[in-house]
């Protein structure tokens, strides 16, 4: 194939700086899926060939709801830049391996649609959109939570049934390497920290919200007599500190920002885990954050050098 | 508290390049300054040195010739006057008057005759106890000041003895960024000759070389963003222009010529040419080989803070160190072409460009409040304080033109209003 050269030069008025960094929105969300995919192969391995059905079906799901609402509503096209690929994996990260197929294309299409798209499309949405699309399905869709046992189990594990967090039986090594009841990707803190590593060297997350958040929920725990690793180690807090969190849409822009945004969801969290019988606590506590943060942002702003 | 910046990728093809004087060219157009009024008609016959207009900084010919006419040229940026000159075949150089100085104010008067455009940095800092020599040249592509430091270790050393001893310059620092490994040693030797003179390395990254970040970083003395280097006492000039100094008070020669980078991706054979003041950015890019049909962009100055033309018959000025022509990018993106790098996306807020900003400003709150219409934020969020280093724009990853939206903002602020909602 020849290039095209024009004959004639055709000089435009560009505006300085002429040069930009190769660094773009779909790489950054290319990062992130990246990141992710560790969990997703422990989550092969534990729930079986479902989990990774599950999740590919989300992913796909979420692809057409984004290109969808983009042809309805009239937007330029927005599935390049993977933010949906994002959505759907965390989504399906949260769901239990079993979890029927429609009912995970409803929660894709609140995700997208309802969270993201009606709020004005990527970057303007002020919830999570899988964080919120989970929460809502969790109401909707009750009784389909059911966490199976994974197929890999220690044989002297009671079968529970119920999230690892309930039933207080697992041991801390089963718990990091993802051998508990919960969802896909929510299991194995061992994948998770693995996936966020590479995003740290990538410089797509800070250590500021996931260490602020997972100290917080330490620190709270021990103060208040309860176990702190068991409360990291359960529930999805690994995924909830580096995923939902580090999602930068959604959270403060400066790092003292960032602080107080995982300060403030450790506390929610371990509050409503042991004061109250709200479930999905780390759910809320993110969204809850999620609402304050332009109040955060406000507070938290850099001070220009005058 | 040090300032950082970004890391660049700085393709500096003429690094290792010799500085080539170029051909006469066949006309030059000497700009003259906004107050200036041109001292000669056409018609009439110039030698190299000559003055062609007074006002606040002298224009001299920079070519031997005749006068052809007194052309306004008008770019998008606004017009400017400039006198063309048709070089004749036997260049001569004017009966020139070597300028003595022995005091602070004829040492000005002197620099100022000259044209340099260091007359009016000096006269700014003129009660300066401190002299950085600027030879970081953070942005891509330009190796003029890099070359200088190469070329001119003596007249280097020069001009620092003479401006310390006229000035009253207590400690002159050269600052290099810390991987032009060549220009550091060619520094060390003419630090050591100079008085009260030392060599600081720098970390190469954009933009070290803006007055305030050097203030802060080199001089240790901490800056606010609306403070010059001047109030500072700190004067702040490049190695051309010190080596310029050191040669004019010895020959006499008016500022007439200059080292320019001629780069880009249409270019052949890039190079560091010493081009008389006002040669056409055409005879720039013919000398070395660029080839103009598939032109698009045509930058004069740095990749970052430069400004682009759209005519590349328009002179070169006094200040511009470098002329880069780049083709329409391709999709695929050959190497040293500036590439289409994905489309542009709404703010994911990730923060860059506040973490990249040196004076700490919020280009993505600025502009969305720009948006907004927003005054009242805005006079919060200090657009004014920018200092136009272009690295908001450079990092954004979701392409956000950040850099023009904190310039429509200061505009905003200049005019007079409440809200507009």
């Amino acid at each position: 194939m020849t290039d095209f050269r024009p004959e004639v030069a055709e000089f435009k008025k560009f505006s300085a700086p002429f040069e930009k960094e190769e660094q773009s929105t779909s790489k950054i969300m290319t990062h992130v899926v990246v990141g992710l995919l560790p969990s997703l192969l422990l989550s092969g391995i534990i729930f079986g060939g479902s989990a990774l059905l599950l999740t590919g079906f989300c992913i796909l799901t979420a692809i057409f709801w984004e290109w969808l609402s983009g042809m309805i509503l009239k937007r330029p096209k927005s599935t390049d830049d993977l933010s949906a690929v994002v959505t759907g994996m965390v989504f399906a990260f949260m769901l239990p391996a079993n979890f029927p197929f429609w009912k995970a294309a409803v929660g894709t299409f609140m995700a997208i649609v309802v969270f993201k798209q009606l709020f004005g499309g990527l970057g303007k949405n002020i919830l999570n959109p899988a964080a919120a699309s989970r929460l809502a399905c969790w109401f909707i869709f009750r009784n389909s939570f059911i966490y199976p046992e994974p197929v890999v189990n220690s044989a002297d594990v009671q079968s529970t049934g119920t999230l690892s967090l309930v039933s207080m039986a697992d041991s801390y090594g089963d718990m990091f390497i993802g051998r508990v009841a919960g969802g896909l990707g929510e299991v194995s803190v061992l994948a998770l920290l693995t996936g966020a590593f590479y995003l740290l060297a990538m410089r797509v997350i800070s250590l500021y919200e996931p260490a602020a958040f997972l100290g917080t929920i330490f620190v709270f725990s021990y103060l208040t007599g309860q176990d702190g690793i068991y409360q990291i180690l359960a529930g999805g807090t690994v995924l909830a500190a580096f995923f939902l969190g580090g999602d930068s849409v959604t959270t403060p822009i400066t790092w003292k920002g960032k602080l107080a945004f995982g300060v403030l969801a450790g506390a929610i969290t371990c509050v409503l885990r042991f004061y109250t019988h709200v479930p999905q606590a780390v759910l809320i506590a993110i969204l809850v954050c999620d609402l304050l943060t332009p109040v955060i942002d406000r507070l938290t702003e850099n001070k220009p050098r005058c | 508290m040090k300032i950082f910046g970004i890391f660049l990728d700085r393709e500096k093809n003429t690094e290792n390049g010799l500085t080539i004087a170029l051909p006469t060219p066949e006309r030059v157009a000497v700009p003259l300054p906004k107050d200036g009024t041109a001292e000669v008609r056409a018609g009439q016959w110039v030698l190299t040195g000559s003055r062609l207009c007074g006002g606040s900084l002298p224009a001299h010919a920079s070519v031997s010739g005749k006068v052809e006419e007194i052309k306004e040229f008008d770019t998008d940026d606004g017009s400017f006057t400039a006198v063309v000159i048709k070089a004749d075949e036997n260049q001569k150089d004017a009966a020139v008057r070597v300028p003595r100085a022995d005091d602070r104010e004829s040492f000005i008067n002197a620099v100022r005759e000259s044209g340099c455009p260091a007359a009016e940095k000096i006269s700014a800092a003129a009660d300066a106890d401190m002299l950085i020599v600027n030879g970081v040249e953070s942005e891509q592509y330009v190796t003029s000041e890099n070359r200088c430091m190469l070329d001119d270790g003596k007249l280097i050393t020069a001009g620092i003895a003479l401006i310390s001893r006229l000035m009253g310059i207590e400690k002159t620092v050269i600052a290099v960024a810390s991987d032009c490994e060549e220009a550091i040693d060619a520094m060390e030797k003419t630090a050591a000759d100079a008085p009260k003179c030392e060599v600081v390395k720098v970390r190469p990254d954009h933009p070290a070389g803006a007055d305030m970040v050097l203030v802060n970083n080199v001089a240790g003395r901490p800056i606010k963003a609306n403070e010059t280097a001047a109030e500072k006492k700190v004067m702040i000039l490049l190695p051309s222009e010190v080596a310029f100094i050191a040669s004019y008070f010895e020959t006499g020669m008016p500022f007439i010529k200059r080292r320019v980078t001629v780069d880009g991706d249409l270019v052949k054979t890039p190079c560091v040419v010493e081009a008389p003041i006002g040669t056409p950015l055409k005879d720039l890019f013919a000398f070395a080989d660029g080839n103009l049909l598939p032109a698009e962009k045509l930058v004069i100055g740095g990749l970052m803070t430069g400004r682009c033309v759209t005519d590349p018959e328009l002179p070169l000025g006094k200040c511009d160190s470098a002329a880069l022509i780049f083709m329409k990018p391709l999709e695929s993106g050959g190497k040293g072409s500036l590439k289409v790098v994905g489309g542009q996306t709404n703010c994911i807020r990730c923060g860059r460009c506040a973490k990249a900003c040196p004076a700490g400003l919020m280009p993505m709150r600025i502009e969305k409040a720009v948006k907004k219409r927003k005054r009242t934020e805005l006079r919060r969020l200090r657009p004014d304080l920018c200092i136009g280093c272009g690295s908001c724009t450079y990092v954004c990853p979701a392409k956000r033109e950040l850099k023009d939206a904190v310039d429509k903002a200061k505009t905003i602020l200049d005019r007079k209003g409440g809200d507009e909602e």
